[in-house]
């Protein structure tokens, strides 16, 4: 349970060059001892810093008052200690070592060494006698840490400090604190054989036994400067340019977001590999020609693969840096650091792994002599402050050795030992060889990345899998090698959510018991309108007989196209009651895309208005108008036989994006959304007085619980206006006027929603926000619960696709927590799986894949698709049961929670949207002038936007953006148009031949107009001056667009509300899709109606032109 | 089964006992509850086979039901 106190920047106290290479024959690369010697070099010229101290001093410079180079040392004293002794041994090392009286001073542009003749000792003692004994050790620590959090100052005192600390006559800790720049892991061995051998002396009364020193550090460093410059290096640092050419920082998943500064707060976590599986494995690679350190480097490159899910593995390694004799026996920072980079990709067997990891670290070995702070500055021109240049994960293997630990004159010094350290790297793994066969092991971490518990588990891994390769080196290593049987019992548990809700249920009787134990309650609100339960009940049914009597019943889809209003809760509840499932359309769709989705498919009836039936594209169903129900109320009674309607049928059925340009259809069925629902209210219990705002279009799932949810408990749902949901500050004087209390928000939009947000603004019954849609960034969570107006609200990010019938994880998001998005709701199960379907182990990244009552049936009309992505569930224990595929990247944590990380396909979520790129490109060939098309969403977090990348058909005659603009807008919903648009001669491919979407060029936002027009008259003036500060744009012309200049559906709702502030009349959000250029809403400002005083909401950095 | 390493693979098209359809790589172990049938081949060749028996995605406990409803008592 301990760990020297060595600090992090220490290497093995033993010669590491033999673990290297131990047991290898001496064939070719570098032999084992270079012949030049070392030589004295005159004190009176200036003297240079080595190249490693350089990059300390620097590193320092930069960073004044730094302590990530402050190294602890510490022994434990037992026996009768003769303090003066001690003091005049550390004196005379001092005395002796001129790097321990060294100071650093900048003259002119360089940085030089000045030694001090003679230094004073800073040595003080500690008495902590008094305290009681299990208070010394917690005492001790403190005092540890204060020391290693006090800088030095390098130009003007010495780079030691010595603190004796004494608890009895017989018991001491020395404790010393040394700068990095004079000290490395060696120096510790050289330190102890030394104070050993003068405090004897001094103690016994005899003189100084040290032999001179041949050379000091000084003359190492004008060595080096002198040997590692010019041709002699040049031959190393092309091996090292080739060998590193293209290797990126290794990503491993952290359980908290990486600090934009590196933070070198850490902590160690140790472990033990036992005998039985270390001694086999290491024999094996003895007969093999691989040292221990290449087979355990493997494994741990196979290991890191694993979790960061890539096959090009970078691992440092510090080697000692003291080949020439001369320099054994000094202290001094030697240390270098050897950055071994392997292959793993192909799936090699552990035995070809180690056969790569040998040629890696042989080749590293050869060319070892170019100092590590080269290499950074050869290879890494910008430097990422974020995380270590080059290598973020350092290996290194220890003989067993009593190096650091001295004695004499009766006195016992062991290491003293600490669970605290400081990092340089994200982690670093020691394991040190025991006599007994075993393995220690010690994993090093920053603390601002990892949790103790994920450090846990990476040490379970290693050793999981060092026991799985040595049972069959010839396997070749997946998720499945590091799974121990305790982990699998952990990731089968988390799956048991079973909870048994009364079977045979269909929503929509859901509905009609709660109108009959609440009739008079109010069941829907819109504006000044609404319907009470029995209401909504009675129309719903009356409208419903109209449906059956229309021929609707179990198995038949009907498509709805309604705004959001009253009608819309009557509507879709009455397909339910007629045992029809639901289809939403859109109004606002392109009605190219509309007229698709009623031919696919193949809908017998229509639901609509007067109005908007009107709108709709050429179609073979019959249309009942829900605004005529009134007239036509000889509805049909004869037609009202109620169909038995099973759990099995579809309730609803939603059209998502087709990564082959054709959208596809998830048939949801009542047994899915029933549960989902029942869930809901078991988590979060709303009550009569509950208010909950349906917002989301009705084309999207969510808007199935906030419409259903509500309607199945007693409360109130209030129906945001049209276009409602992207307006700010319409959603927050709704929540304040309808007494909301819980409503959902996609994370962009709730990043709106915050920004926009007055502290003051009085939101006080809200209780509850849900998210989901997108992911949820940890700085969002923060800044709602950080925000005066939210403060007091509960966050909750919830995950799932339209194929599990809304959500299937959940989570509460409280202050200070990393966002995850939880785990399973009832009776689902989720699996994070490899390709094979294997269950990934903790924290190693795999496709999510669903299970459970909430599966969809699959696309309507598309069994192949269906068959694709609804896959057989390998788990014996749901025999014949299905899996959903989701495309979704994400890990397991230790605590059951699962993160969310991405897609691993070309589906892209955007603004809560889910789009495939494949339908954009699909849409975007088809434009005539167009050859080739790909797309992407580009721009930092916060900022994304969807771009498109053209091939023009001919050379010369490249398409009008404003053209492909249109062209997209007659065939796709808004949120599918892209904002930015550049044309290439050709496409980047991968090596096989595929899109490589990763090199398509950055698209700046920067169309305009061909003819700049200054903008005229105050309207104008306004809209260009609004437009500006949103986009981010020096100049705006009257002519410019909206879309070319960068613009999107968040961005418009922000200048949307900015000119309201300063025109005082109510712009909607709609109003920049309407007119996209300065010119075209200026004159349409004036149509606007103006704002009553009572409903503005003051807006920071807004000001009013009008009183 | 959506991974491109599936390319040039042969699978199977398994049907469980609610008669609904699904592919599977020949070397991977057949999940309990499912069954193979007859076609065996390519991806593209199994989820074709698929598209043109799988004509009723109803499941079949679902079909049952349905039929028994509908027998005049």
């Amino acid at each position: 349970m301990s760990t020297p106190l060595t600090g992090p920047a220490s290497a093995s106290p033993t010669d590491q060059r033999q673990s290297l290479l131990e047991s290898l024959p001496r064939a070719g690369g570098r032999s084992a001892q270079t012949s030049d010697t070392i030589p004295r070099v005159p004190r009176d010229r200036p003297l240079p810093l080595s190249s490693a101290q350089q990059r300390i001093w620097l590193a320092e410079s930069l960073r004044p008052g730094t302590t990530e180079y402050v190294t602890p040392v510490g022994w434990e004293l037992r026996g009768p200690l003769d303090v003066a002794a001690l003091r005049a041994a550390l004196a005379q090392v001092v005395a002796r070592h001129e790097v321990l009286r060294t100071r650093y001073v900048a003259v002119g542009d360089e940085v030089r060494q000045l030694v001090l003749p003679s230094d004073e000792l800073d040595f003080e003692t500690v008495d902590l006698g008094e305290l009681p004994a299990d208070a010394r050790a917690t005492r001790l620590d403190e005092l540890v840490k204060h020391l290693a959090r006090t800088p030095f100052d390098l130009g003007s005192r010495g780079p030691l400090r010595v603190r004796l600390v004494r608890f009895t006559a017989e018991h001491h800790a020395l404790v010393l604190m040394v700068h990095h720049i004079a000290f490395d892991g060696r120096s510790i061995g050289v330190m102890a054989s030394e104070l050993g051998a003068l405090y004897s002396a001094f103690a016994e009364e005899r003189a100084d036994p040290l032999p001179d020193l041949p050379i000091q550090y000084a003359d190492f460093a004008a060595w080096q400067r002198e040997t590692h410059s010019g041709p002699a290096l040049s031959g190393h640092l092309r091996y090292w340019r080739e060998t590193l050419a293209g290797s990126t920082a290794l990503e491993l998943a952290t359980d908290r977001p990486r600090p934009a500064a590196f933070d070198p707060a850490g902590a160690s976590l140790p472990f033990t590999v036992p005998a039985e599986i270390a001694e086999p494995l290491i024999a094996w690679g003895r007969s093999r020609g691989a040292t221990p350190f290449m087979v355990l480097l493997a494994a741990f490159q196979l290991l890191l693969s694993q979790h960061a899910g890539r096959t090009d593995i970078t691992v440092g390694t510090q080697v000692t840096g003291r080949d020439q004799a001369e320099v054994r026996d000094l202290l001094g920072l030697f240390a270098n650091i050897l950055v071994l980079r392997t292959d793993l990709s192909g799936e090699p067997t552990f035995e070809e792994a180690v056969d790569r990891v040998r040629e890696t670290t042989l080749g590293a070995y050869a060319h070892q002599d170019v100092p590590f702070e080269r290499l950074v500055d050869e290879l890494t021109p910008a430097r990422d402050l974020s995380r270590h240049p080059l290598c973020q994960t350092m290996f290194s293997l220890h003989d067993p050795d009593s190096a650091a630990e001295f004695s004499g004159a009766g006195v016992r010094a062991t290491a003293l030992t600490t669970p605290w350290h400081s990092a340089k790297f994200d982690l670093v793994l020691r394991l040190t060889q025991q006599s007994d066969g075993s393995l220690s092991g010690v994993i090093e971490y920053a603390t601002a990345l990892f949790e103790r518990e994920s450090m846990a588990v990476l040490a379970e891994h290693f050793t999981t899998l060092l026991g799985a390769v040595g049972r069959d080196t010839k396997a070749v290593v997946t998720g499945t090698s590091l799974l121990s049987q305790r982990e699998r019992g952990l990731l089968e548990g988390w799956n048991e959510t079973s909870v048994v809700y009364p079977q045979g249920e269909v929503l929509h009787a859901l509905v009609a018991r709660q109108a009959a134990r609440t009739p008079a309650t109010v069941a829907v609100r819109f504006e000044e309108q609404h319907l009470q339960y029995h209401e909504l009940d009675d129309r719903a049914e009356q409208l419903a007989r109209r449906l059956r009597a229309a021929g609707v019943g179990p198995e038949t889809v009907v498509a709805v196209c309604l705004h959001r209003g009253l009608e819309l809760p009557v509507a879709l509840l009455a397909v339910l009651k007629a045992g029809g499932a639901y289809l939403p359309l859109d109004p606002d769709y392109p009605a190219q895309r509309l007229g698709y989705m009623l031919d696919d498919s193949a809908v017998p009836v229509v639901l609509s208005t007067a109005e908007l039936a009107a709108t709709l594209p050429p179609h073979r169903a019959q249309v009942l108008l829900v605004d005529e129900e009134t007239a036509t109320a000889e509805a049909p009674a004869q037609a009202g036989a109620t169909p038995r309607v099973d759990p099995l049928h579809p309730a609803y059925v939603i059209y998502t994006s087709g990564s082959t340009g054709r959208p596809k259809a998830v048939v949801t069925t009542h047994e899915g959304i029933v549960n989902r629902l029942r869930w809901m209210q078991d988590t979060y219990g709303l009550t009569g007085t509950d208010h909950v705002l349906h917002k989301t279009p009705f084309s999207f799932d969510v808007s199935v619980w906030e419409l259903f949810w509500p309607l199945t408990t007693g409360a109130t749902l209030v129906v945001a206006r049209p276009d409602g949901h992207r307006d700010p500050e319409y959603l927050a004087r709704t929540i304040s006027r309808h007494e909301i209390t819980a409503l959902h928000f996609v994370p962009s939009v709730l990043r709106e929603f915050l920004t926009a947000l007055p502290p003051g603004t009085p939101l006080e019954p809200l209780r509850l926000v849900l998210c989901s849609g997108e992911a949820l960034p940890d700085d969002l969570a923060t800044a709602f619960h950080r925000h005066p107006a939210t403060g007091r609200v509960q966050l909750h990010n919830l995950y799932g696709p339209t194929e599990a019938s809304i959500d299937v994880t959940a989570t509460a998001c409280p202050p200070g927590e990393p966002v995850t998005i939880g785990t399973p709701i009832a009776n689902t199960r989720v699996h994070v799986l490899d390709r094979d379907f294997a269950p990934q182990p903790l924290n190693v990244p795999g496709q999510l894949a669903l299970a459970g009552v909430q599966l969809a049936r699959g696309y309507l009309g598309r069994p192949a698709l269906t068959a694709e992505r609804f896959v057989p569930d390998p788990d014996p224990r749901h025999p014949g049961r299905r899996l959903y595929l989701t495309g979704d990247l994400a890990r397991r944590n230790p605590d059951g929670t699962i993160t969310y990380l991405g897609r691993s396909d070309h589906q892209v979520q955007l603004h809560g949207h889910r789009i495939e790129l494949g339908e954009l490109e699909t849409a975007l060939r088809g434009h005539p002038l167009v050859a080739d098309a790909a797309a992407s969403v580009q721009g930092d977090p916060g900022q994304e936007r969807l771009t498109a990348h053209l091939v023009p058909a001919d050379p010369d005659a490249a398409p009008d953006p404003a053209d492909l603009r249109a062209w997209m807008r007659r065939l796709l919903p808004d949120h599918m148009v892209p904002s930015a648009w550049a044309t290439l001669a050709r496409l980047p491919l991968t090596p096989n031949g595929k899109l490589d979407r990763r090199l398509l060029p950055l698209i700046e936002p920067e169309g305009r107009a061909l003819e700049f027009v200054e903008p005229r008259g105050e309207g104008e003036r306004t809209v260009a001056s609004a437009w500006r500060e949103v986009l981010g744009v020096e100049r705006v012309g009257a002519h410019d667009n909206f879309f070319d200049l960068g613009g999107h559906s968040l961005l418009a709702s922000r200048i949307a509300l900015r000119l309201r502030g300063t025109t005082g009349r109510e712009v909607p959000v709609r109003a920049l899709f309407d007119h996209s250029t300065v010119a075209e809403l200026a004159a349409a400002l004036p149509g606007y109606p103006e704002l009553s005083a009572a409903v503005t909401l003051p807006l920071p950095g807004t000001r009013r032109l009008r009183r | 089964m959506a991974d491109d390493d599936t390319d040039g693979r042969t699978c199977l098209v398994l049907r469980n006992d609610e008669e609904q359809y699904s592919i599977w790589l020949a070397d991977r172990e057949i999940p309990p509850g499912w069954h193979q049938e007859s076609t065996e081949g390519t991806r593209q060749a199994c989820l074709n086979h698929i598209d043109s028996i799988w004509t009723d995605m109803r499941p079949l406990s679902l079909r049952r039901r349905m039929e028994r409803e509908s027998r005049p008592a």
